[in-house]
């Protein structure tokens, strides 16, 4: 697993396929506490809950230190995601930058359907505390 | 048609800390700054934060209400976390019209949109867009 202090902007990480299963789809409605007909009757899949997929994939490729915090996201989606598809979520490196004493990470990815055409695209920014580098942008 | 000013459907959810342990299992987010009482008192909050991403759940769920499957197919958000979000914080969502232009797909929608926490002090703020047929361009 990569250090995140060494990771250059540009670095693409690992394609994550994931499966978008219907009781894992559930629980995301649960927690978030989401009645919506959209989402329990017709079947599909949030936004929001796609780019938390694509956090999650994130998150076990450079596993971010403990207390790490969301600054900011951007979600963009071009159709309707049912629950039962494949999704690919490629994700790459924008920034990567340290100031006083917090790195800022920004990722953009986007996430692909089973055909290769984007479903989502997104951006995230999360703030690292504890960090000691310069900065390197 | 729909017109500047017109205001979204609001969502209004206290969070609970279930909350937060159902939604760090669902969205694959175990950082203990959201599920460690202890590992959070020593962080610069002093006690647990709810995900970010779970807060703006209910900004998409009051899109979804406001503009259907269009939201679905067409929706766009830019919002910054500007704020923590506490176990037992009651948050609502708002949601405004502050745009509606004409584009190649339709008429495209613009919002501000963002959620408060009881008190009034905005928690995500930001701006959400959707792109509609022009004859369907009114809140459903």
């Amino acid at each position: 697993m990569p250090n995140i202090a060494e990771l250059i902007v540009g670095h693409e990480f690992p394609p994550a396929s994931h499966t978008l299963r219907p009781q894992d789809v559930a629980l995301y409605l649960e927690s978030v506490g989401d009645e919506s007909a959209l989402y329990r009757a017709d079947g599909y899949v949030p936004p929001t809950a796609l780019v938390a997929y694509a956090l999650a994939a994130l998150f076990r490729a450079i596993n971010l230190p403990a207390g790490s915090i969301h600054s900011a996201q951007e979600l963009s989606v071009s159709r309707p995601v049912a629950s039962d598809e494949d999704v690919v979520f490629r994700i790459r490196l924008t920034r990567n930058t340290t100031m006083r004493g917090m790195r800022f990470l920004s990722v953009e990815f986007t996430g692909e359907d089973a055909d290769g055409w984007h479903v989502i695209d997104g951006r995230s920014v999360v703030v690292v505390p504890g960090a000691r580098e310069e900065i390197r942008d | 048609m729909m017109k500047n000013g017109e205001t979204l459907p609001q969502v209004v959810r206290t969070v609970e800390q279930e909350k937060i342990s159902l939604y760090a299992e669902a969205g694959g987010d175990p950082n203990p700054l959201h599920l460690d009482a202890e590992f959070a008192a020593g962080t610069h909050f002093g006690r647990i934060v709810a995900h970010g991403m779970l807060v703006l759940a209910y900004v998409s769920e009051m899109m979804g209400l406001a503009f259907g499957r269009r939201w679905l197919e067409s929706g766009r958000l830019s919002i910054h976390f500007r704020a923590p979000v506490y176990p037992g914080d009651t948050v609502s969502t708002f949601g405004e019209v502050v745009e509606v232009a004409e584009s190649e797909d339709g008429v495209r929608v613009k919002c501000a949109v963002g959620c408060r926490r009881q008190g009034g002090d905005e928690v995500i703020n930001g701006e959400a867009w959707v792109t509609m047929p022009e004859e369907d361009g009114k809140i459903q």
